[in-house]
């Protein structure tokens, strides 16, 4: 992503979202992604994203609280929030979205066309796992050429 | 007589001994040219075995072509870059 993100979302060329999709046998993510969601609900979802990457065999309740902390969010918000399950509708939409387009594991990129309305996007590509820096280079640069 | 065959003596020993020296040396060059000549094969072999597995690699279809056009919500989904950006990338992953 890293590559990704320096030539093309940090020069505009594109726009970069990113969708919870917790596998149900990894029976810890649900969780995490709902950790992340708490945080960016204090403005740290990134900082709190890259963390569980980071200390990713460590997902516990104490580990993500370890995480949370680390990145600075109040804590007895962060705590109240995860108990509260608010975000898990949140995360469950993101898993159906997904599964429109035939998304099954992760990593799954799709590339697509923001509609007009701004909330939706028209995906016309699909790239499953981590596939090299050039694969998504290609697809990018293709898109990019065809519309502007 | 006696300087004679200790000088013909010692000529002898230095002969002998650089023969040695010679034949030693020949020796461990005969050695490492075959010592290099298996490093060459080896490395032919590697070389074939790399070209073979990046054959493979290409082969490979990177994704399946049954992908279908959709619409996907991003309403509330965090989100990086220019707004006025049209194409975009969305990635789905989990933390575990």
């Amino acid at each position: 992503m890293s590559q990704i993100e320096k030539e093309y979302v940090d020069t505009g060329k594109i726009r970069y979202f990113f969708l919870d999709f917790p596998l149900k046998f990894h029976a810890q993510a649900f969780k995490a992604a709902e950790a992340a969601e708490c945080a960016g609900e204090q403005g740290k979802f990134w900082e709190m994203h890259n963390k569980i990457f980071e200390n990713q065999r460590a997902l516990s309740p104490e580990d993500l609280s370890k995480d949370a902390e680390a990145v600075g969010v109040d804590m007895p918000k962060f705590k109240a929030c995860l108990d509260s399950g608010k975000y898990a509708e949140k995360i469950k939409k993101d898993i159906a979205e997904g599964q429109k387009a035939g998304v099954t594991g992760t990593p799954t990129s799709l590339l697509g066309w923001i509609e007009p309305d701004g909330k939706n996007i028209k995906a016309v590509k699909i790239i499953i796992g981590a596939q090299p820096y050039t694969v998504f280079k290609e697809a990018i640069e293709g898109l990019l050429k065809t519309k502007k | 007589m006696k300087r004679l065959t200790v000088l013909a003596v010692l000529v002898f020993l230095i002969l002998f001994c650089t023969q040695i020296g010679f034949a030693q040396t020949s020796k461990e060059i005969k050695a490492l040219k075959e010592d290099v000549r298996s490093i060459k094969e080896g490395q032919t072999t590697i070389q074939k075995d790399l070209q073979e597995i990046k054959k493979l690699l290409a082969s490979r279809p990177a994704q399946p072509a049954e992908f279908k056009e959709a619409i996907i919500n991003i309403q509330g989904a965090p989100t990086k870059g220019d707004k006025t950006a049209k194409l975009v990338l969305m990635e789905f992953s989990d933390y575990q």
